[in-house]
């Protein structure tokens, strides 16, 4: 079978790492061939701490894909997270030509470049600049200027920059395995992609992503991103606030979270024991589910009005009509949904990557939105580049890519 | 105790330090440090444009050029700067005679600060006082005469001044949030000179067990880049020891990289009596990993006599070619070579005995010969820095947070929250 266009997401999490092998289509549809995980070791809430052992995990996440998709996998896409990623909303401008007078690819590339004139902390390089809307001689509402005729364009990007050192950690890390970064993404970005369809993003809809170590978030209105952003807490915390609470080891306290815990609170009987079983090294002990869910509760609750606390100044969070998507790792918790409708006070759902095709224990697992993602956000970057012309647009990038790097 | 009147015979000293603020930078510059009360004996706003003079709330002004400028500004020539300097130079002489230390403070690129600094520098150094010259560069956006004219300035006042301090306005974007206000970035990078220069004025005339001293600085610099790299930070936190260092090594002024390059770097602390040993020793550890294994590491420690918690760290590194300035300034300055030549006669150690220098310095110096006050060797001083400042029990922070196993990683902290601590001991709900 002829598989060329492959393509590999790759998903460096706190609590594990997966590596996705897909195939596009013509159709815009993306095919499931394969996924590959690991446990994931020396990555803290996002970010690389320990760099021998994550390269290892990569490692063995990505042979772990090859094994199971029975393709040979040569470049990646990879996600970002992190709480050094910082977005913010910026507006650039260029005139056109007077012996022109029609807007053409390097205008678009102007106005990119007008808008990204702005001042970055010096230790950080832009990550996405993706357009929100364009001003055709301060009319807006138009989506593809390229061919009007006009005097002045503007355009509305939302910018996202982190931490050069840390975006160039994850990459060598990758490269250090001996596969190639096709794209780094900002995580949030792929994973509404793959969670989100048009029209969803036209009506407004938030999707966050609770993972292990981060929860990132991004706010879609009028088709396009008003506002995203990181929040360096996620499961883990969960897990390490019941460890601390009920004194139980990582390990012990992580399954506890899994198999017995649940966001809301109240639902127990009283004085409803769970048995902890004994394991070596730590004799069993009841716990009261009534305290494990308080924890969860609490943990929970704080992230979620945190991020409303974030979100609301920039985009009311009750204007979106789509509402609000939960996926990664944490929306499997029990009542993860009631809680976060009592706090958005908009309709929540859990959701699953849509649009793909393949094993379904594969693509209906929260867990995986971010690497499914990605496939969906470098299949349409692909088709992009293939439109206009490849090698010079993606030579472009690169270069401009790791010249930001190298600085 | 001796030690201490010698301290308090120190304090009553006043301030021998004067600050020209020249061009319309230098005027700013100046206006600031009147307003933040700069420890300085005397500041004076020195410029062409009588306007900019007028609104200016510094009290000592001086128009230059009434003839050469009438009045109206140097229109970004350096030339009619500099003609207009020399028309007034007879009034600054007046002004700097008596001051030992002279900053001269402008913002290179434009007419009067490129023009006239570099005279005055050098006038200052003929009456014989230590010049420190803290320049703003200009914008890489403001085009390429103004670099040029920028260079042209930073040659003169290579070879006019002891300490050359330069502050890249490219670099301001690092001092303000990204968006920031164009007025606010302004303010903000004046007040970081502002500060700096505070520091500099402490590290050199605050009274301490360690004192850097004016005659350590020249002889430091003499013969050398005078290009100096400089950071100051100032912390009152928990670990302000740490905290403040990292904000020195931070300052725009300091290129991390080129601090690695220095060959001599000085380190001064500046804080009340109860700074403890072990917060001298986080600070120079710190210094430590940022600079060249072989470079000399100079430590002043300066008392000031609040009882605030605030410490304050200074670092001062001196690139280490040398420039043949002697040579050329004999040859284009041939006026400055009588102070030149009265600096050579110092006792000039060669730099492989740079370690004991210093305190054969300071002991031919003119006041006091106590020993525990007595600059030494860095091991030394630190030694004697144990009788000096008490040392002290250090606390443990008294641990009542649990992070548990984000112990180790960089805290998320929200709205002053540390959100790596379990929400549920942060709300206080009670679990069993």
């Amino acid at each position: 079978m002829a598989r060329d266009n492959i393509l590999v997401g790759l998903e460096i999490g706190t609590s594990k790492i997966c590596a996705v092998v897909g195939e596009g289509r013509d159709d815009s549809t993306i095919r499931i061939l394969g996924v590959g995980q690991t446990p994931s070791r020396g990555i803290r809430k996002g970010e690389i701490v320990d760099f021998g052992t994550a390269s290892q995990c990569i490692h063995d996440a990505l042979a772990d894909a090859e094994e199971k998709s029975d393709v040979e996998i040569k470049s990646v896409w990879v996600a970002v997270s992190g709480g050094h990623i910082q977005s913010f909303n910026s507006r650039g401008a260029t005139v056109i030509p007077e012996d022109r007078g029609e807007v053409e690819e390097v205008d678009l590339r102007d106005v990119e470049i007008s808008a990204k004139e702005v001042n970055l902390p010096k230790e950080n390089t832009f990550l996405h600049a993706v357009i929100q809307k364009y001003y055709v001689d301060g009319h807006d509402g138009v989506l593809n200027p390229l061919g009007m005729l006009a005097h002045r364009l503007e355009a509305n990007f939302h910018i996202v920059h982190g931490v050069t050192t840390r975006i160039q950690n994850t990459i060598r890390c990758i490269k250090e395995v001996g596969v190639d970064v096709e794209d780094i993404v900002l995580s949030s970005l792929a994973a509404a992609e793959v969670v989100l369809d048009a029209n969803q993003k036209n009506l407004g809809a938030l999707v966050i992503d609770i993972g292990g170590g981060t929860t990132d978030y991004i706010v879609y209105a009028d088709g396009a991103i008003q506002h995203s952003g990181i929040l360096a807490v996620g499961g883990d915390h969960v897990t390490n606030d019941i460890s601390i609470g009920l004194r139980l080891p990582i390990t012990r306290a992580e399954k506890l979270k899994i198999e017995e815990g649940s966001v809301e609170i109240g639902i127990g009987l009283p004085g409803e024991l769970i048995t902890v079983k004994n394991d070596s090294g730590f004799s069993g002990r009841e716990v009261e589910l009534e305290m494990l869910n308080t924890i969860i509760h609490a943990r929970m609750r704080e992230i979620f009005e945190h991020l409303k606390k974030q979100i609301d100044p920039h985009v009311p969070i009750d204007m979106l009509g789509s509402g609000v998507m939960i996926t990664g790792g944490c929306a499997l918790l029990k009542g993860v949904r009631t809680l976060a409708e009592e706090i958005f006070e908009v309709p929540v759902h859990v959701t699953v990557p849509q649009s793909v095709t393949g094993p379904t224990s594969a693509f209906e697992n929260p867990q995986l939105t971010t690497a499914i993602g990605l496939l969906k956000y470098g299949h349409a970057m692909q088709s992009i580049t293939t439109s206009t012309s490849v090698l010079e647009n993606l030579g472009q990038k690169f270069s401009s890519l790791f010249r930001g790097f190298r600085l | 105790m001796i030690e201490i009147k010698h301290n308090r015979i120190d304090q009553s000293q006043p301030s021998r330090m004067l600050v020209i603020g020249i061009g319309n930078a230098g005027v700013n510059l100046a206006d600031r440090m009147t307003m933040e009360s700069l420890p300085v004996s005397k500041i004076i706003a020195v410029n062409t444009d009588s306007h900019s003079l007028m609104s200016s709330i510094t009290v000592e002004k001086v128009v230059l050029g009434t003839i050469a400028a009438r009045g109206l500004g140097a229109g970004g020539d350096p030339e009619v700067g500099a003609k207009a300097a020399e028309e007034n130079m007879t009034e600054i002489r007046a002004h700097v005679e008596g001051h030992p230390i002279v900053t001269v403070c402008a913002g290179l690129g434009g007419g009067t600060g490129s023009g006239a600094a570099p005279l005055i520098a050098r006038t200052a150094r003929e009456a014989g006082a230590f010049v420190i010259a803290l320049v703003t560069l200009p914008f890489s956006f403001e085009g390429r005469r103004r670099a040029k004219q920028t260079e042209d300035a930073l040659a003169l006042l290579e070879k006019s001044a002891d300490l050359l301090l330069c502050f890249e306005n490219d670099r301001m974007s690092e001092i303000t949030q990204p968006g920031a206000g164009v007025e606010d970035t302004f303010e903000k990078s004046d007040i970081l000179l502002e500060q700096c220069l505070k520091s500099l004025v402490h590290m050199i005339e605050l009274p301490g067990l360690m004192r850097v001293s004016l005659s350590d600085l020249s002889r430091l610099l003499d013969g050398r880049n005078p290009r100096c790299l400089f950071g100051a930070g100032e912390s009152e936190a928990e670990n302000r020891a740490f905290d403040a260092v990292g904000k020195a090594l931070k300052c725009p002024l300091l290129g991390r990289k080129l601090l690695s390059e220095s060959r001599t770097v000085i380190v001064h602390i500046a804080g009340s009596s109860d700074v403890s040993l072990a917060e001298i020793g986080v600070i120079m550890r710190e210094v430590e990993k940022y600079t060249d294994s072989d470079a000399h590491l100079m430590l002043g420690i300066g008392l000031r006599n609040e009882m605030s918690p605030k410490l304050t760290v200074s670092v001062l590194g001196c690139l280490s070619q040398p420039v043949q300035r002697d040579e050329e300034e004999e040859a284009t300055a041939p006026v400055a070579a009588s102070a030149n030549t009265s600096r050579q006669e110092r006792p000039a150690q060669p730099e492989t005995e740079e370690e004991e220098a210093p305190a054969a310095q300071e002991t031919g110096g003119p006041k006091k010969t106590i020993p525990a006050t007595d600059p030494r060797p860095r091991r030394a001083i630190v030694e004697d820095g144990k009788k000096g400042t008490k040392p002290k029990q250090e606390f443990l922070p008294f641990d009542s947070v649990n992070r548990g196993r984000f112990e180790k990683s960089e805290p998320t902290i929200v709205e002053g929250e540390d959100l790596d601590v379990p929400t549920f001991l942060r709300m206080k709900i009670k679990v069993k």
